[in-house]
């Protein structure tokens, strides 16, 4: 019969102060950040073990799928694919224009930007904070940082990219602020995530500002971290206090955050140092500049 | 010690562990992440009331730092709260485990709690926002699912011929 042995409090002191110690560093060291992102590799055999649920659900839900279904949605994409290949033409044509009319106003041109299509891996990370992972990592130029979109809006930007994998910080984390526009008014504030039910709030906006419900929020790109343009959020309530001096304004995410499967990441080509679109990255396939 | 002359199954002690990480990180959706308990916590506190000698402080550190790199999250966070919860648990072990269960609920809801207070405040100090008070639910559940985590991890343990 072996009697337990109590341990040492001094054992769980340093243990305790390693654990804090590796938080501080983590926090304020890049390099530490990086080594964890390596490691991070060990943790992809329980993330696909999690994930089979769903695949093995989609894979049976689309086998089950009747060739008449499938037709039907071949004929439909090809439609749409054909209007939206019309727009981009005159989109194109705008572009060209646009820029011509900036460099004889002598502005500075539009950095050019291209996209990577990244997959959702469909876990749970963590439940103390609002993160997704892709599966799209150091491996593949993937920096901390860099905004994910998806067909809707703005998803939220890479927080700890790993070598394969990434965790992506969503724009309903309370400590995620977005620089945003409004389309009608040109109304600039800063969103935050609300922390509950995938909701947004918009702060700073002023008591007597143009603000309706409806209202499309996009990036206005101050900040530099989220290219100008892309949708954001709608305004789904406002509460005016005739006491303070800023609304109370409550907006939805325009990202289809709980239910797409890909998202896409956007690579920002500086003027400046020429780079070629997808280098490194292996998957030239599947990148392509906009 | 007395032998049966049978091997015994070491491999469950892990395993059970294994299947606790894929429960942590399985997809739920976002409306029932709140509800879903600490696995690993839950696993833990049962091997640690069961086979003390087998789960030391360093096994406790190492767990939380598998699930802090599991998490994708700011590292030693768990390992901290992981630590606490074996030291915890061991230091008291020899008498709660003669404890009827709904006892031994109790227990483990003031160590899930405990760990929630800890992660919610480590959150609060390194980000600047409070996050995840909606996991006051999972703790509920937890300490209401530890009767048969217990049962269920008894017939492990006595399966795999542990002490």
């Amino acid at each position: 019969m072996k009697i337990l042995s109590h341990d040492s409090p001094y054992g769980l002191l340093s243990l305790l102060l390693g654990s804090v110690l590796l938080m501080v560093s983590y926090t304020y060291s890049d390099a530490v950040r990086r080594v964890a992102g390596v490691i991070s590799v060990i943790s992809a055999p329980v993330h696909l073990l999690a994930s089979s649920p769903v695949v093995i659900y989609r894979w049976l839900d689309g086998s089950f799928e009747s060739t008449a279904t499938l037709e039907r949605d071949l004929v439909e994409l090809n439609q749409r694919h054909l209007v939206l290949q019309t727009r981009l033409h005159r989109f194109k044509a705008l572009e060209a224009e646009n820029q011509r009319l900036r460099k004889l106003l002598g502005a500075v041109s539009d950095v050019s930007h291209h996209i990577q299509l990244a997959e959702l891996v469909e876990v749970d990370l963590d439940p103390y904070s609002n993160t997704i992972l892709i599966n799209r990592g150091t491996a593949d130029g993937v920096t901390s940082g860099l905004p994910v979109i998806d067909e809707g809006g703005v998803v939220g930007q890479v927080t700890r990219p790993g070598l394969f994998h990434s965790a992506v910080t969503l724009v309903t984390d309370p400590g995620q602020g977005v620089p945003v526009q409004a389309v009608r008014s040109n109304l600039r504030t800063i969103t935050f995530g609300a922390g509950r039910d995938g909701q947004m709030r918009v702060f700073y906006v002023d008591r007597n500002a143009d603000i309706q419900i409806g209202d499309l929020l996009v990036t206005s790109g101050l900040g530099g971290t989220y290219p100008a343009g892309y949708p954001v959020a709608n305004v789904s309530q406002i509460q005016r206090n005739v006491n303070e001096p800023f609304m109370t304004v409550w907006a939805i995410p325009a990202a289809h955050l709980d239910k797409g499967t890909k998202v896409m990441l956007i690579f920002t080509d500086h003027p400046s140092a020429e780079r070629n679109p997808g280098s490194g990255s292996g998957s030239a396939g599947d990148s392509e500049r906009d | 010690m007395i032998s049966f002359g049978t091997q015994r199954r070491l491999w469950v002690l892990p395993a059970t562990f294994v299947v606790a990480f894929v429960m942590f990180a399985l997809p739920v959706g976002e409306e029932w992440k709140s509800y879903m308990p600490a696995w690993v916590t839950l696993v833990l506190i049962y091997w640690c009331l069961a086979t003390p000698e087998k789960i030391t402080l360093g096994t406790g550190w190492l767990i939380g730092l598998g699930l802090d790199i599991l998490a994708f999250g700011l590292l030693g966070r768990y390992a901290l709260t992981k630590t606490l919860i074996t030291y915890l648990t061991r230091r008291v072990a020899l008498r709660v485990r003669v404890y009827p269960v709904w006892q031994q609920s109790v227990f483990v809801l003031m160590l899930l709690a405990l760990e929630s207070v800890i992660l919610v405040a480590i959150g609060y100090l390194i980000e600047g926002n409070i996050q995840g008070l909606a996991q006051w639910r999972a703790l509920a559940i937890g300490a209401a699912l530890w009767p048969f985590i217990f049962w269920f991890l008894r017939h492990c343990r006595r399966w795999s011929r542990l002490p």
